[in-house]
């Protein structure tokens, strides 16, 4: 039995190894390469300047998989590389090996590849094993990666007992070990913020800038969750604030993740003052309880200048609303700005009756503060009758 | 500042005293040590012929022998849930192992395989913390003063020094009173107590109380130990003498004395290396496998003398040219123990309990350190490693309340590197920080026990439930066994929620879980500070007390280290972590009212006490922390 895992793993480590040895001369000859200067930021740099470097796109491949515009249709893997070095080294004591790095187009990093001869050493001078590349590669993946937390000086330990530095064992390093490879620290914190940091922004927006805004717009509609959020964020950064793309933007809420609601209020809150509160009057109508808070904390915050009607409108809203959290944020909305009058009034009170206690309690609260009508005060007489004992 | 009783017997902490007179039993007991019946003392004061008065007899509810952390959190633990508490400790300073006489480091679940630490909260942290608080200079003179004032911060705790436990009397199968010397006031005390804990390590009062225990090392067929010798022997780690050296900035010469023991590290194992010049050689170590205690003074003069065969070694041998300028500032002329007797409970924990994760429903402590079983030999097998630090644990292992009380000796407890396990798993469980969690777990039994007139055994069978709660409410961690106490009032809130949410969620705050652990969140961070979180409840309730557990980031340690060392896994500071300002403000008709205002908090669990309010909601604001921009908190509790 132990053999047949022995053989499994030796093969498995086999198949690995040869993706990552790659020719740069072996592309497929209908390849059309673009290629990006770019200028980013690298926190292992020791200089502490941006870094230059020539980012590769490749805008079309043989196997067909392009789009109307010549560009790879989404899931394309290999949308991009750069080569890089593989490490800034801490202590002057590493080798560098060029590495190449591949993303997708909307930046997220991929795989990495090494040309023929090439191998990646440890800071003690041994070279990488088979299990190290392997894990090299979930270490890249990884986007919550701890290595994302860290300066660069922050890895070296200067007080350690032992003799050693971190560029070289790993071994004081309060990361978890998952995180990266002991005895490649710096090769693990160099790669990671090549593949994970900045550059994935700057081929998001080359991509971004390469699609049309009815391109955009027909990936909001169609795409799947990471491209809907890709044309939301490359909406909001070119500005298109047209009426549909606001549309489609606000729809994108029937969702309910929360990741695409913060990406709503980006491109919301970035509006001019109308279309900002119809939107969020939009958003107020959608049944998302999360993106109301995210909604309605914005209204807190905003500095716009506010509509005579637009309270008493949001108000109306308020029935429909299932969290307590929300209702207490609508009242401290209404508190702060001294816009209370009576058309919210009336959306509240009919709250005395909701099937929440805590919330028709909260209502009740809020409401002994405002100026009342006799019909209102006796519905409130009635509230506190039936339960004044938990008030 | 008030005077504290050491001794004086004029405050609440005592239950009963009563001074015998000497003369009454003179003839009879003329060979005790404290019979002064020939004493010929003219005192020019009084202008009398007199005789001292020697002998006291003080009872209490809970005795607790030992002065190390896990003496101090029994101690304490005890006292501040309502029992009467004397500490007694033979040396003239708290702290043990980890005192200023002999300085090992204060470890605990330092580095787990994950790569991080789960370090201990409750008792041990709140002192950890003082000490960052109060000794930002690192000194351990200061840090025994810390600990001291600790501990007579606590009404509850008579605190005697120089104190040594010497004999047991038996009444059936409990210990009645322990006969105790004051070794600077030529003192004989009788101390009597309802129960008695044992922390002192060796365990001379609970060996003469006839608590049954054992020594050595248990072979491979007793507990299926995968690292225990096959047949049992008696091994036991030995005792180190630390030492401090300094670098002078000019070569300084290095003469041994006249009790040297030569070495010469040539073909030693290279695990023994030579490369903290400044803070000694924790494997400078000699056992025994025999009777250790009797051993022990014989044992010291021969570690001293390795100790200076090793410095002789590293400053004259001509391979360490960098340590030309180095020069001894300090020697531990007490060494510290490592092992001698373990107390046989009702469960004897083992290797497997340990890294299979047994999950024990009485489960009352954790621990997490390496299965570092020393070299048998220790200092004078050179070639074996050290340690053989048999095996890493990936998460943290319980401790069951059945090994931490005698089985035979039924007011006994027991807490530290004497209770009952296997020599395997006590080289695990020995670290201080893990003693010090069955410390405050027994501590908090004892209490237990006076509260419902029990003994341990009948606490661990009918009370097993409120105990963890306890042990839980004060901030320490039993693994796997969630928070479920059905007096928190926090628990039947109808909503929970935050100002802002950076990571976590607001409703983890009751989940029973007070630290992130086994992959699992249990907190809520807000975005930025000030941060508010808010509890609501559909009925009225009345409160008296709320209390909250912040961070203090577990998975960094805290304890001091000659080095200073100061990265992402130890720290030489107060945690940024830490709550320093918050507020308490409690909802009555429809308008909040601030009740509760803590600045300067120091402490990881916050409490809130205040005259009881009948209320609908509470409202916590975090105004401020020792650096961080966010507030974490893990758990929030509320009580009538």
């Amino acid at each position: 039995m132990n053999h047949i895992k022995t053989l499994l793993i030796t093969v498995l480590i086999s198949l690995l190894c040869s993706c990552f040895m790659e020719s740069t001369e072996n592309r497929l000859e209908d390849d059309f390469v673009i290629n990006h200067a770019v200028t980013f930021e690298h926190r292992g740099s020791k200089t502490n300047k941006p870094q230059k470097g020539n980012l590769f796109q490749v805008a079309a491949i043989s196997n067909k998989k392009i789009n109307a515009n010549g560009l790879l249709i989404k899931g394309a893997q290999d949308a991009f590389y750069m080569d890089v070095v593989s490490v800034f080294c801490g202590e002057d004591v590493c080798r560098i090996d060029p590495v190449r790095l591949y993303w997708n187009e909307l930046g997220r990093y991929q795989r990495f590849a090494l040309k023929p001869k090439v191998t990646l050493e440890k800071g003690n001078g041994e070279g990488f094993e088979s299990e190290d590349y392997i894990k090299l590669q979930k270490v890249l993946r990884n986007l919550n990666s701890g290595l994302g937390e860290y300066y660069k000086d922050e890895l070296i330990n200067t007080k350690g007992s032992a003799n050693t530095v971190d560029a070289l064992s790993g071994a004081t390093v309060a990361m978890l070990k998952t995180d990266y490879i002991e005895g490649a620290v710096w090769t693990c914190y160099t790669l990671w913020h090549f593949a994970n940091q900045e550059l994935p922004h700057i081929i998001r927006n080359i991509t971004g800038e390469q699609y049309t805004l009815s391109e955009l717009q027909n990936i909001i509609q169609n795409g799947e969750l990471e491209y809907k959020l890709f044309a939301i964020e490359q909406l909001t950064r070119r500005h298109f604030i047209d009426e549909h793309s606001i549309e489609l933007v606000i729809k994108q809420s029937q969702i309910k993740n929360r990741m695409l609601d913060l990406a709503i209020i980006d491109y919301v809150e970035q509006l001019p003052t109308q279309p900002y509160y119809e939107s969020m009057l939009d958003i107020i109508a959608e049944k998302n309880s999360s993106l109301h808070l995210l909604a309605l904390t914005s209204l807190l915050n905003t500095e716009n200048t506010i509509p005579a009607n637009f309270y008493g409108t949001l108000s109306d809203q308020v029935v429909s609303f299932d969290s307590y959290q929300n209702i207490r944020l609508l009242q401290t909305i209404i508190k702060n700005k001294k816009v209370s009058n009576n058309e919210i009034i009336s959306s509240f009170i009919t709250l005395l009756q909701h099937d929440n206690f805590v919330i028709a309690r909260s209502v009740y609260w809020f409401l002994a503060e405002q100026k009342l009508s006799p019909q209102q005060n006796e519905l409130m007489n009635t509230f506190y009758q039936k339960n004044n004992h938990k008030l | 500042m008030e005077r504290r009783r050491f001794l004086k017997f004029s405050a609440v902490g005592l239950v009963g005293v009563s001074i015998v007179p000497m003369a009454a039993n003179a003839s009879s007991n003329s060979w005790q040590l404290a019979d002064r019946s020939k004493d010929n003392w003219t005192n020019l004061g009084k202008a009398t012929k007199d005789i001292p008065n020697r002998k006291k007899i003080v009872t209490y509810d809970v005795a607790v022998i030992g002065g190390g952390g896990a003496g101090i959190c029994a101690a304490v633990a005890a006292a501040r849930n309502g029992a009467k508490v004397v500490l007694v400790q033979d040396r003239p300073m708290l702290g043990g192992n980890a005192s200023s006489e002999i300085r090992v480091r204060l470890n605990g679940v330092n580095r787990l395989k994950t790569g991080l630490a789960e370090r201990e909260t409750g008792i041990i942290e709140e002192f950890l913390l003082k000490n960052r608080f109060e000794n930002p200079q690192e000194s351990y003179p200061v840090w025994d003063n810390i600990l001291y004032d600790f501990v007579v911060s606590e009404p509850n705790i008579d605190l005697m020094l120089n104190t040594s436990a010497m004999k047991s009397k038996i009444n059936g199968n409990k210990i009645e009173s322990v006969k105790c010397w004051q070794l600077m006031t030529e003192t004989e005390f009788t101390i009597k107590a309802d129960i008695f804990i044992d922390c002192s390590g060796d365990g001379l009062m609970a060996a003469s109380a006839g608590a049954e225990y054992r020594t050595g090392r248990e072979g491979k067929a007793e507990f299926n130990e995968k690292y225990a010798p096959d047949k049992p022997d008696g091994w036991q780690m030995g005792i180190t003498s630390l030492i401090w050296a300094k670098d002078m900035g000019k070569p300084m010469p290095y003469s041994p004395p006249s009790y040297v023991i030569k070495l010469d590290l040539a073909d030693s194992h290279p695990h023994r290396k030579v490369k903290q010049l400044e803070e000694g050689f924790w494997w400078l170590e000699i056992g025994s496998d025999d009777d250790i205690i009797a051993e022990y003074e014989t044992n010291r003069h021969k570690v001293m003398g390795y100790v200076h065969g090793m410095w002789d070694y590293v400053k004259n041998s001509g391979k360490y040219p960098e340590a030309a300028n180095y020069a001894l500032e300090w020697l531990a002329t007490i060494p510290g123990r490592r092992e001698s007797r373990r107390f046989i409970g009702d469960y004897i924990l083992s290797e497997r309990d340990l890294t299979e994760h047994k999950h024990f429903d009485d489960a009352v402590a954790y621990g997490g350190w390496s299965l570092d079983e020393h070299n048998p030999g220790g200092i004078e097998d050179l070639k074996e490693p050290p340690s053989y630090f048999h095996e890493r644990f990936a998460e943290v292992y319980q401790i069951p309340f059945r090994s931490l009380y005698s089985k035979n000796i039924s007011n006994l407890l027991f807490a530290g590197r004497n209770v009952s396990q296997t020599h395997i798993a006590l080289s695990s469980s020995r670290i201080i920080a893990t003693c010090s969690l069955m410390g405050q777990a027994v501590g908090t039994a004892a209490s237990l026990c006076i509260k419902h007139g029990a003994l341990p055994r009948e606490v661990g069978k009918k009370h097993i439930t409120e105990l963890q709660e306890q042990i839980m409410r004060d901030d320490a961690f039993i693994p796997k066994h969630p928070a479920k106490d059905p007096k928190d009032l926090a628990k039947k809130v109808s909503v929970i929620f935050a100002s802002s949410t950076k990571t976590g969620n607001a409703t983890a705050l009751t989940n029973g879980f007070s630290r992130d652990i086994d992959g699992n969140i249990n907190h809520w961070q807000s975005t930025g500070i000030p941060a508010n979180v808010q509890m609501e409840w559909e009925e009225p309730v009345n409160l008296s007390k709320v209390e909250i557990k912040g961070d203090t980031n577990v998975h960094r340690n805290i304890m001091m280290r000659k080095d200073s060392r100061d990265d992402d896994h130890f720290i030489n500071h107060v945690p940024e972590e830490l709550i320093k300002a918050l507020t308490l403000e409690v909802r009555i008709k429809g308008q909040w009212k601030q009740i509760g205002l803590i600045e300067n908090n120091r402490t990881r669990l916050a409490k809130f006490s205040f005259d009881s309010v009948k209320t609908t909601a509470i409202r916590i604001k975090i105004a401020e922390t020792y650096g961080k921009d966010s507030a974490k908190l893990f758990e929030v509790r509320a009580y009538s």
